[in-house]
Parts: structure tokens; sequence; C-alpha cells
């Protein structure tokens, strides 16, 4: 039982350094040349409107990377994604063989309404992120047996057992602070009706504060003056006085309102037309590390409808992967913007391991298995894709193409999203296509979905490997970074050679900006951040 | 006698169908003089209703209409739109067949009659519906005043034939035309509006020129009668020379056919057989394939009109055979 | 009978259709396959979350016990909230009800502007180069989808030319006409080439009445033989025409607000179906379909104003 005042995971996870982005494997320039303008309004077009700023109970990325403008907690992700470093607190340190956690948080943070940040506020926030009955993401705090806060700025939390995610967890959204004052006089029966109203208009320490928000057409985020960051050189953050976010779903609609000039930046600029605004003189074309990844899943069970599955048999699954040219695939959908995955999880997901693609394209190789399993006449496989999705139409038509040429007769089933989602819940496909963004800054979560197979069996597939589940359980109490990294290294060997999906791509979040607006970030895990954003005249 | 109102001659109407070229009207002539009433009489297809919309000029595009058509000596068929338009309606009206067609349904009875008030005459609002409300009273009308109003389906099939008449007696027209007014009325609403006819006559002097098929209304209430046949003039002259003494075959044949001109007891002949198709140019008189005293002449060469007596004339090869009075005719 | 009764079993129809419509509604609602809390919550969520929302949304009771409840929040003017959106129903559609209002009335009244002179044009020179020439621009607009001519619209006017802005709705009355113009142009093409069509047919129909031979023959001027008679009656087919096409009208705002990027209720109500957001599509259902019988209610009264044999 390790018995230590040095924070041993702080060490080891602040390894990205701090403050600016650095250049990536995409090609980031690194900002901030001169210095920034102070004040003036930033438009950003995003596609689709956020429904409910409530940080426990939200489900949606529209949400999600909104709300790290409006609130704190009390750890932060470095701007690589891969690391943590000071939030609302300033000191953290593990003891207690890493049973318990005290943080030291700092002092005159206020919410953007004025009223002081207490020690109350926080422990309230902590215990509606855990709370079971709240939302869908308190188990990444699930290990937190009490908090127990002192004033001025003391917080100590005991948990159940060794838990090397927590602090990874204490820098994701649904722990931010919220304002236990006025949350308490909002009516409401329990949390999820309280959090209704408050996700309308919600309060917090952040950057910004929402001042006016038309559903479905436009958000303002107005700068929240009593912001405790200041920049590098001590200058106070935010930069802007406002932020306004309108919705346009269409993805034309918004590139022609960046060209024309009405908006200073937007979002998901369709891979088609990146090149375009690389070679337009007005606009920035930015790609930030992302750790999103797209894939195929394959259902393993025996049966699929009442007849013998093909795919439930390693073999074909292996074969179908080496019969796919994946550079073919990023060439086309994605106009060479991708990365053959390495892993089933992106490489800026830590503790990520491996290099070059997981399974390399051999089409010969690809019918040998397909005999050695005993299908060498061939065999039929349904897949369902999401319609209107242009991404699913560019890869499954391309893998149609290549599987054909192994003997797979590969349909494609188009569903719209609530059918597709229903039947994915209940294993109800035969394979899909499906794509992962992490939430938090740690390989927990992907690989309880993806390889603990207690959780939703396995991306819903039915695969199973014991020996898997045994190296997740071990890893999730493991709080020796070496060790924990060897358990995940093992389990990526294990799934990416056995697993259920056929891994595709990993693609970078494509933003764009006029030349004149500037500072944006986004993290890998998707949050956009406007503090350090500013717009030249 | 004073010149003629209304001289046609050799009026032609030639309707392009698809399936070629209809002589709806072939070379007639007759005169109007003023305050006369003219019987053009017929049966269906005999070209009566084209020869009066042809005076006007009211047929449509495919119609092509030769000859001339003289009033008061000046051509009509030539003169510029704007004289044609003042002509029509203000000296020379009509009145069509059927009233619930020829008035517009969405309009009161009262502005179709201010239309025509405005169009010809100089008179303020007052004064137009002091003349509105004058002529329904003149036509028969009750109520006048309440009438106009009033929408043309509010009106019984006779007010309407009589609000009709109103419409165009609106700016004392010198000549009405009247194709089959009466047609489509009952018998006895029939002889009413004959009656106002012929008391507008000779209340206003007005000429008028009536197109029928029958020939017992002719009989009643014409001066002169002009007789058509397959788009041709057959026989023309005052009713009681026509009637009295036929110098065509057709006109005997069709006198014979009706009762009341013969004795009575005597068997009615119908004239069997049809009327020629009009599609193809006839060559010798159209009359010829039914005609009971066809000569193989009529069979060749078409006859030309010639004068039998003063104001008598009539086209036929055998009227020279022809011309005794049938026993109780009317004149 | 007379006009005013007419006038009133005309207006008691609608309550029928509206119950009718209410209830197929919410049945095809939730026949649809997928539910709305599965689609909300995302792929992810636990199946405990999922039971949980279910039941808070009543969403586990029997399909006639939902529908009872949903009838009665009806009666009571209380439509619910959106289940997406967290907010009352009725302020999602209040907000955005005007603005598809605004832009179908814009769409309606250019389509007309230029449709019934046109039309005109094209009857009076009927099968000569202008109605030919007409016909088949006209034809053009007919057969090309609201979205690409939209796309086409926006992308010229908007993005090369920058006569108007790309997209969006404004703040003050006079930016709404601004920017809905180019929307309204787009919605007006199709109507526009159905109205003129009909109108022309209409006209063709009338010139050769009766009546326009009698208005001729009363020697009146070609201008007040065409506006007095000719029109007034042409019309009368088409504004029962124009009636019913309000409806379709209706579904091209989906389609252009999606691409103009306007706040209208077209495009809620797709979101609210890929959702399966039933209050709203509940709701926005039934409004729609009370602006459709509106719709339909107004071309009847102009017809009957127009042609007194109506309502007899």
């Amino acid at each position: 039982m390790m018995d230590t005042k040095v924070p041993v995971s702080r060490r080891a996870l602040l390894g990205g350094v701090a403050a600016a982005a650095t250049v990536s494997a995409f090609g980031l320039p690194t900002p901030a040349e001169a210095a920034p303008v102070l004040g003036g309004k930033m438009i950003y077009a995003r596609y689709a409107d956020s429904q409910r700023l409530d940080p426990v109970f939200t489900e949606l990325n529209v949400d999600i990377w909104v709300m790290n403008n409006l609130f704190d907690t009390l750890l932060l992700p470095t701007p690589d994604g891969k690391g943590l470093k000071e939030g609302l607190a300033t000191k953290w340190e593990l003891s207690d063989g890493g049973k318990t956690v005290t943080l030291t948080v700092r002092e005159g943070v206020k919410f953007a309404d004025g009223t002081p940040m207490t020690m109350a506020d926080v422990k309230f926030s902590l215990e509606r992120a855990m709370n079971p009955k709240n939302g869908s993401w308190n188990s990444m705090v699930a290990s937190v047996a009490s908090v127990e806060v002192t004033e001025p700025a003391t917080v100590v939390l005991k948990l159940k057992h060794p838990d090397p995610t927590l602090l990874a967890a204490l820098a994701m959204f649904n722990t931010s602070v919220l304002p236990k004052a006025m949350y308490d006089k909002i009516p409401g029966k329990d949390d999820d009706e309280k959090g209704k109203i408050f996700g309308q208009k919600p309060m917090g320490t952040g950057a910004f504060y929402v001042s006016d928000w038309k559903i479905g057409e436009v958000m303002w985020l107005k700068k929240n003056p009593y912001y405790w960051k200041k920049d590098a050189a001590g200058v106070q953050l935010p930069y802007l006085d406002e932020v306004e976010m309108p919705v346009i779903p269409d993805d034309a609609t918004r590139l022609l309102k960046l060209k024309a000039g009405e908006v200073h930046g937007t979002e998901f600029i369709p891979y088609a037309r990146v090149k375009e605004l690389q070679g337009d003189a007005n606009l920035r074309m930015e790609l930030w590390p992302s750790t999103k990844v797209t894939y195929i899943q394959f259902n393993c069970r025996p049966e699929y409808k009442g007849k013998p599955n093909p795919l439930s048999n390693v073999k074909v699954r292996q074969a179908l992967n080496y019969a796919v040219n994946k550079d073919a695939i990023i060439a086309i959908t994605t106009h060479g913007l991708g990365k053959p995955l390495s892993s089933f999880m992106s490489s800026v997901t830590p503790l990520h391991t491996g290099s070059g693609p997981v399974y390399p394209y051999d089409p010969a190789k690809a019918k040998a298995l397909l005999a050695e399993a005993g299908f060498a006449k061939g065999l039929e496989i349904t897949c369902h894709a999401l319609s209107g999705n242009q991404d699913d139409q560019n890869n499954l038509t391309t893998i149609q193409q290549m599987l054909a040429q192994v003997g797979v007769k590969f349909t494609i089933e188009q569903m719209d999203n609530a059918s597709r989602v229903a039947a994915y819940r209940k294993g109800d496909f035969q394979s899909r296509t499906a794509y992962w963004t992490d939430d938090i800054a740690d390989p927990s979560e992907i690989t309880s979905y993806f390889v603990y197979s207690p959780t939703v069996d396995c991306l819903h597939t039915g695969w199973k490997s014991e020996e898997a589940d045994k190296l997740f359980v071990a890893s999730q109490e493991e709080v020796d970074p070496a060790k924990r990294a060897a358990e995940y290294a093992k389990m990526q060997d294990i799934f990416n050679h056995t697993g259920p999906t056929m891994p595709l791509y990993e693609t970078p979040y494509p933003v764009a900006f006029r030349k004149n607006a500037k500072g944006f970030v986004q993290i890998p895990l998707g949050n956009n951040y406007f503090e350090a954003a500013y717009v030249e005249k | 006698m004073n010149a003629p109102l209304l001289e046609v001659r050799d009026l032609g109407v030639v309707f392009a169908t698809p399936r070629g070229a209809v002589h709806a009207v072939d070379g007639l002539d007759f005169t109007v003089g003023a305050g006369e009433v003219l019987g053009i009489v017929g049966e269906s297809g005999s070209g009566k209703s084209v020869t009066l919309r042809a005076i006007p000029r009211l047929l449509h595009a495919n119609a092509t209409v030769s000859g001339q058509v003289l009033w008061r000596g000046e051509d009509m068929l030539a003169l510029p739109a704007e004289r044609l338009r003042r002509l029509r309606g203000g000296q020379v009206a009509m009145v069509f067949q059927e009233p619930m067609s020829a008035l517009n349904p969405v309009l009161p009875i009262g502005q179709q009659i201010d239309e025509v008030l405005v169009a010809h005459t100089s008179l303020d609002g007052r004064a137009r519906r002091a003349r509105a409300v004058e002529l329904l009273g003149l036509v028969g009308i009750a109520s006048a005043a309440a009438r106009l109003a009033q929408y043309p389906h509010e009106f019984s099939g006779g007010m309407r034939q009589r609000a009709m008449i109103a419409i165009a007696l609106a700016a004392e027209p010198a000549l009405l035309l009247a194709d089959e007014p009466t047609t489509a009325l009952d018998v006895t609403i029939q002889d009413q509006i004959l009656q106002l006819l012929l008391r507008l006559v000779d209340e206003l002097g007005m000429a008028l020129v009536l197109v029928t098929h029958d020939l017992g209304v002719v009989a009643e209430t014409c001066d002169r009668v002009a007789v058509m046949y397959a788009g041709r003039l057959c026989e023309t002259g005052t009713v009681g020379a026509v009637f009295g003494g036929p110098r065509h075959a057709y006109t005997d044949a069709l006198l014979r056919s009706m009762p009341g001109t013969g004795t009575a007891r005597e068997r009615l002949v119908p004239i069997p057989g049809q009327p020629p198709r009009i599609d193809r140019p006839v060559a010798g008189c159209a009359f010829a394939p039914r005609c009971t005293h066809a000569r193989p002449v009529c069979g060749t060469e078409r006859p030309r009109l010639t004068d039998w007596a003063e104001g008598h004339a009539s086209a036929c090869f055998a009227a020279d055979e022809l011309g005794a009075p049938l026993v109780g005719a009317v004149a | 009978m007379n006009r005013s009764t007419w006038l009133l079993l005309r207006l008691l129809q609608v309550i029928p259709t509206f119950l009718l419509i209410g209830v197929a509604v919410f049945v095809l609602a939730r026949l649809l396959p997928g539910d709305i809390v599965s689609s909300m919550l995302g792929e992810r969520a636990s199946d405990a979350a999922i039971n949980r929302m279910t039941h808070q949304l009543g969403l586990d009771r029997s399909i006639g016990a939902q529908m009872l409840s949903f009838l009665e929040s009806v009666a009571r003017g209380r439509l619910g909230d959106s289940l997406a959106f967290h907010v009352p129903v009725l302020k999602l559609i209040g907000d955005r009800l005007p603005v598809t209002l605004l832009l179908s009335g814009m769409a309606t009244l250019i389509a007309v502007a230029v449709a019934v002179p046109m039309a005109f044009v094209a009857a009076l020179t009927a099968n000569r180069w202008p109605d030919l020439l007409i016909r088949s621009v006209f034809q053009v607009g007919l057969s090309s989808p609201v979205f690409y001519v939209g796309l086409v619209l926006l992308t010229v006017f908007a993005g090369w030319l920058r006569w108007f802005p790309v997209g969006g709705y404004g703040d003050t009355a006079g930016e709404h006409l601004y920017h809905l113009f180019l929307p309204a142009l787009t919605l007006a093409l199709s109507f526009a080439a159905v109205v003129m069509r009909s109108l022309r047919a209409s006209i063709l129909q009338v010139l050769t009445a009766e009546y326009v031979d009698f208005a001729r023959a009363k020697g009146l001027r070609g201008r007040v033989v065409l506006f007095r008679h000719v029109l007034r009656n042409a019309l009368i087919a088409t504004v029962t025409l124009v009636g019913l096409q309000i409806g379709s009208l209706l579904g091209g705002a989906v389609i252009t607000e999606s691409v103009f990027a306007v706040p209208g209720v077209g495009r809620l109500m797709v979101d609210s179906i890929f959702a399966r957001d039933y209050p709203v599509i509940q709701a926005l259902t039934l409004v729609l379909a009370v602006l459709v019988s509106l719709a339909l209610l107004v071309s009847d009264v102009v017809q009957m104003w127009l042609d007194p044999r109506v309502g007899r």
C-alpha cells in the first residue's frame, strides 16, 4: 500500500505542457503571435443548438463542447488532451494508498452574477454529479465515497478504492461547480426537474455566461466580469466581450456565411471543402487533433435473425479487416485528412499503444482466412447506416466494393437515427457504422464501453474476452502508471486482433476562421475554448 | 324605299377545323330597313346564328369572313377596331339565345346594364342608374330598383331574357340582332318576349333581325323573311309573299311539313333525309338530294338568286313549278 | 340557406377535422420505430437512465392512457414541454410560427404577383412565342427541386453578388423582409408555376365563354372585358387551387428553412420527427392543420366573395 505525499499521478499525468498547443501531427500553427485585441464580438456558427446546459444531465456534444466556457471544474485538461492542469483547484495530492484526494481550491472565485463561490458550492456540485440517479456520467465518479469540505478552500474526497481515473474525472464537465444557493431556489422535485430549468439559464464561474438564447436559433455568451483567470502576460481573460453562436444546420449555408464574412468561424467543415478553404486568402483552416474514431462494429453472437451469424467467427472478422484498404477509404471519404487507426482508441487518448494500421491491406490473406473459416464460397452481411450521412455513404459503398472482391456480399441498410439507435441497443444488427469521441482524458471510458463486457456487452455486439475483462477490473484500481499502461497495452492487443470491430480512421476536428479571428482552441475531447479568442480589426 | 340600314352582300364564313375548312355561310345577301323586322329562318346547322354573329364581327379567330356588311353604307367588316367597338352595343345591339350563359354570373344585373351606358353614353352615375331602372321597367320587370343589385341566377328564365334585352337596348340601338331569343324559354314566356320585342320595335322605331327555326314565330312577328339552308340563302321576301306563295322547293317543303298550313286532316309531309355535311363544298343545289322537284341541273349547277316579284327573290330551278298558295296559308 | 349560414357551417366543419387529425397524429407518431428516450440520451446511455426517463415522460403507460392524458392537456390548452429542448411546446411554436407565416405570406404574394400577369400574357398569346417562352420558364421552376433552387439563389445572390444576406432572419421588421426575400422567392417559384398553369387554362376557357362574347357585343373596351369579365371568372377556379397549394407551401418551407437557416416551424417539424419529440410533433401537426384549414377557409370565403352563386 503506498503512502506518499507526493501526488504520483500528477507527475505522471502532467506530461504535456500547459498553455499553448504544440504543433501536432496534423500541422497546427502555434497561436498567439501578436498581442491579442481586447473586446469585441466573435460570431461562431454551429451546426446544431445546445439543448440542455446542465453538466450532470446532458448527453450531447452540442452541450458538452460549450459548457467549458460557462463552468469550471477543479482540474482542467491540458490543450493536448493527455494531461491535467490547475482549474479551480491549485494543488492536489493523493494519500492513503490513493484512497484520499485532497485539493486546495483557489480563492476569490466568483460566479458570473458576482456571488462568491464557496466550498458548499463545490460539495453540492460533486454530490449532485455522484448521485446514481442523476444522468449518465455518475459512474465516472462512482469511486468517491464521500466529499468533505472545510472553508476556506479545502476539499477532501474519500474513495472506496484507489482510482487512477478520478483526477481525470475531476476535469470532466459533469463535475462542474454550480451555485448551490441559486440552484436551491429553483422549483422542482428532483435534480432532473431543477436541472431542466437551470439548463436554460445556467450560471457558472467560467469565462462567459449565457446572456440570451433563442432556442434552435442563436445563443449569446457574454464575458464574465468576475472571471478568475488571466493569461500568461497577466491580462484578464476572456479577451472577447461577447460570443454569438447562430445555428445553421446546412453545411453549404454555413460555409457561404463564413466566406461572406457574416460569421468569424464555424465548425464541421465538410472534408471535401477543406482544400478549398485552405486556398482562400481570407480564411484559415484549422485541423485540431481529436479523439474521434470511426469504425464498423460486428455482431458476434452465434445467430442473427434466426440464422447462423458468420461474424461470430473471429477469422471472418479478421478476414473482413484484411479485405478493406483503409488508406483508400481515408482518401475517398476524408480527402486525406484522416489517419489509419493503430488501435481501437485514438492516438491522442492517454495509454494508447500501437503504431501503424491494425490490419494492413491484404485481400489474399482475407480470402485464406475466409476459406479456413469455411466460407470459401462467400457470405452475406447487412450493415445499418445512418441515412443522410455522407460519411457513412462513402465509407460503406467503398467497403462494399472491396468486400465483393473477396466474395462477401455487403448490403447497406439506411435507417433514420431513432430506429438505428433502437436496433443498436437491442443488439439487433449484423454490422453498423459508428464513431466515438472521448469525454474524459482517460482511456477507461472507451475501454469500458468497447472491451469490458458487463458494461454494454461490448458495444452491444456480444463479444467477450474473459482475460480482457479481468485486466480491465484490475486497471480500474491500479495506481502504478507503468503497471496500468501494461494492462492497457494487453487489452488493446486482445481487442484489436480478435475484437468485434473494423477500425477505419481517426480524423481531426475541422474548423475554419476568418484570418482576423484568432485564439480559438479545441481540445481532443472536443471542447471549444473561447477564453483566449479575439478578433482583430 | 329608303336606303337600307343594313345591307349584307355575298357574306361567306369559313371555319378552319382540324378536319378541314367548313363553309358555314356561303354567298348570303339580304337587307334590313329602318324599323323593319326581318326573320332569318332555317334548320339547325343552316348557318343562321353564324350569320348573325358575323355581322358585328363576333366570331372567333378560327373564322374567315368574306363579303360585305354595309351599315349605313360603311362596311363593318373593314372598320378599324375602335369604330367597330362604338357601333357594337351602340347602334347595333345583340341578344343571345341562352341568357344564363350570356350574362356574366358574377356581376349584378345593374352593373351589366351600367357597362353599356358607360361605354356609349356620357351620363353620370345617377342618370345611369335612373336609366337602368327605366330599362328594366321598359322590358316589363317589376321592382326594377331592387332587381338591379341581383345576380342572374336570382332571376327566372323569362326574366333573364328580358334583362338581356334591357341590356341590349341601353344605348338605344337602331338595329337589334336577336339570336333565337325565345328558343330556350317556355312557350307561354316565348309569346310574352315576342310581344315585348314587337312593342319595342314600334315604340323605339328599332329594326330587328330575328333568327329562329320556328316558321310560326316568323309568321307572327316578321315583316320580311330570309330562308336559309346549308349556309345558303334559298328565298327572301315579305312574309306574306313567301309563305303565301313559296318559290323555293325547300320553303315549300317546310310549309307542308308544318301544322296549320294545310287543310285540317291533311297529312303532314316531313322532309326526308338529312341536311348535307358542310365540311365539303356542295356542287349544285344543296337541297337537291332531298327535293321532290329536283331536276338534273340541280345536281350540277348552283341556282342563283333571281327576283320573282318586287322584293321577292329565290334561288331555285323549280321556282316556276311552285308558288301555289297552300290552303289556309298563313299570311 | 343564406351566405352567413353557409359560412358558419363551413367554420364548424373544421372542428371534427382537427380532432381526427389530432388522434391520427398521436397514433402515427408512436408507431414510428425507435423512441425519443434512446434517441435523446444517445447510444451510450445506460439502460437504467433510459428506463428512468421513459417512466418520467410517462411513455411506459399504455397508448390509451397516453392518448387520454394528451387529449386532456389539449383541452386545458397545455401542450406540454418539448422532450428535447425542455421548454414549453407552445413557446417553441409561438417563437417560430410567425417566421414561417411571414415566409409563406411573402412567397404567396410573390407567386401571385408573378403568376397572374404571366398567365394573362400566356393565355392571350396562346401558342405563340410569348406563351411558349413563359410556359417553358415556369416549367423549369416546377421541375426544379426546392433544395437546389434555394442553394443556387443563395450562392449567386448572397454568396457572390452579396445583394442579400446569407440566410438567417435578422432582428428588425425591415431586416426580416430583407433576409426572407430569397427563401420566399425559392418557395414562390414552384408555387407560381402551378398557379400560372391553372390560371392560364382557366382564362383560356373563360375567353370562349358566351358572356365574354356578349360583353364584346355590348361594345365594351377590351380592357374592361379582360379585367371585369375574364379575370374575375378565371380567378374563381384558381383561388381554390391556391388554397390547396398552401399546404404544399408549408412542406417546401421545411427545406427552404434548412437551407437558409430560417428559424421557422418547418425545420422544427423535421427535427422533432427525427428526434421523436412527440409533444412537439403533435402540437405542430395540429397547428399546421389549423393553418391549412384556415387557408382553405379563406380561399372558400374569397371564392364566395368572387362568385355570388356559391353559398346559395
